[in-house]
């Protein structure tokens, strides 16, 4: 396993157990932080998932200042760090990663029809801006709030403090079993990459200089295009030609692949890049005009 | 934008909200119920706060209203010890709310199964009523009335209430 990827798994692992740990210390009156992954605030700074913070701007007739701060750290944070939250935090992806990995380790037959889902392709993004657009449309047109139970990780952090807190399980997991159970038999982040509006809407804010997996600096040409960083993608990008779609969680595991090969990508805040390298196609495509 | 009661909005609401709609009391300084729905963003801050344990929050049984924020004053009333407005990161809860502004709901009394109106000797809602002698008085010093401009809503009344199912119950406003 490479150092980023434990890194990555370390923290992953942390946020796991402050889901727990957090609602433990409430429970004793220990109340330097307490939420869930709605909101979640410690002293006067209160930080929202910032699709069900719109909702609640739009549905109603006043801005609450506080609330409009809460949504906008994390959307400045993505312009900084991309989806580093999905990759890194988010306990539904972490749920799904480890689903994923048991999946492939599982006889093929169990498997409806194991598959990547095309992170970068068309659909990816008509059908994730759809939901976020419906999400928030149906707020702010007839005031109904469908983003709580679109919110994976609130949905998660909910039912932890609710179990912690309160002695009292609830029936969220439910949910969140139905998800994982499409994601071991069927489809691969047909969650992360379809549905889930705060990813999307995360996915939305990346800049060029954003964080992202890049080609690094004079290297452009020591690129072997072995196509390796593009089938360890989960969501099947192509980091080396900047594909990234809407999907891209700077997870990282491109950049440990490739450093077992030639180590030419990096994990890095930079100048923008060109979409596709000296017009030379991608693997991929070369792939698809073979089968054509 | 503001959200309407009526039309789709209702419909969708109602179809989802069916043990809501039958008598949730929201934490001090709610805002109007259609708008507190969409202004609660679950984030549960309220009742984790909340020293008494009485806020609990709505789960998938409660379509829509998930996460949101409730009182049962026969389990616990509220105390208006007023910490969870100032929490609340969306402004569903109003923490420029004054204690005795609060209208969580109103104290219906019924007589018929009232011990005091009924002959015997019993002053617990008075006595506990944290609006002491303005929201509940004495009719003759015997005889519970409540004054609906004054009552709070706080449901201290009804968790008091040695009958076995309460003779006083708060029951929430409707907007």
């Amino acid at each position: 396993m490479s150092t980023l990827r434990r890194w990555r798994l370390a923290v992953q692992i942390l946020t796991l157990g402050l889901l727990f740990l957090i609602p433990w210390l409430n429970r004793r009156g220990i109340m330097v932080a307490f939420g869930n992954l709605y909101a979640w605030g410690t002293g006067p700074l209160t930080v929202a998932d910032p699709v069900v913070a719109l909702q609640s701007l739009l549905g109603r007739a006043r801005v609450y200042g506080s609330l409009l701060v809460a949504a906008v750290i994390p959307l400045g944070l993505a312009l900084a760090f991309g989806k580093a939250f999905c990759g890194w935090m988010c306990p539904m992806n972490t749920l799904i990663e480890a689903v994923n990995w048991l999946g492939r380790s599982a006889p093929r037959r169990w498997r409806l029809q194991p598959r990547r889902v095309p992170g970068a392709g068309p659909w990816a993004l008509r059908v994730a801006i759809g939901v976020l657009l419906v999400t928030i449309g149906v707020a702010w047109g007839v005031g109904v709030p469908l983003a709580a139970y679109l919110s994976a990780p609130g949905l998660i952090s909910l039912s932890t403090t609710s179990i912690v807190f309160f002695g009292a399980v609830g029936a969220e997991g439910l949910l969140i079993l139905a998800i994982l159970t499409v994601e071991f038999f069927w489809v691969e982040r047909v969650w992360c990459t379809y549905i889930c509006p705060t990813g999307t809407l995360l996915g939305l804010f990346r800049m060029p200089w954003t964080l992202r997996p890049r080609l690094r600096p004079g290297l452009a040409t020591a690129c072997p295009e072995c196509g390796a960083c593009e089938r360890i993608c989960p969501f099947g990008l192509d980091p080396v030609n900047n594909r990234l779609g809407l999907a891209c969680t700077n997870c990282g595991d491109c950049v440990s692949r490739c450093g077992d090969i030639r180590g030419v990508l990096r994990m890095a805040i930079g100048p923008a890049l060109p979409s596709t390298r000296k017009g030379r196609e991608s693997k991929h495509q070369k792939e698809e005009r073979a089968e054509v | 934008m503001q959200s309407s009661p009526g039309g789709l909005s209702g419909l969708l609401r109602w179809l989802f909200s069916r043990r809501a709609r039958a008598n949730w009391l929201r934490p001090p300084g709610a805002v109007p119920e259609p708008d507190f729905l969409v202004a609660c963003i679950k984030c549960g801050r309220c009742a984790l706060v909340c020293p008494y344990r009485s806020i609990r929050l709505g789960g998938v049984g409660d379509g829509l209203q998930l996460g949101t924020p409730y009182i049962e004053p026969r389990r616990v009333p509220c105390y208006l010890c007023m910490k969870c407005p100032p929490v609340c990161p969306s402004g569903a809860l109003n923490a420029a709310v004054e204690q005795f502004s609060v209208r969580m709901g109103v104290a219906t009394l019924d007589r018929q199964t009232c011990y005091a109106w009924n002959g015997i000797v019993c002053r617990a809602c008075f006595q506990s009523c944290p609006v002491f002698d303005r929201a509940i008085t004495l009719k003759d010093g015997a005889f519970p009335l409540v004054h609906d401009d004054a009552c709070v809503g706080c449901g201290i009344c009804e968790n008091v209430c040695p009958t076995v199912e309460p003779a006083i119950v708060v029951r929430r406003q409707r907007v």
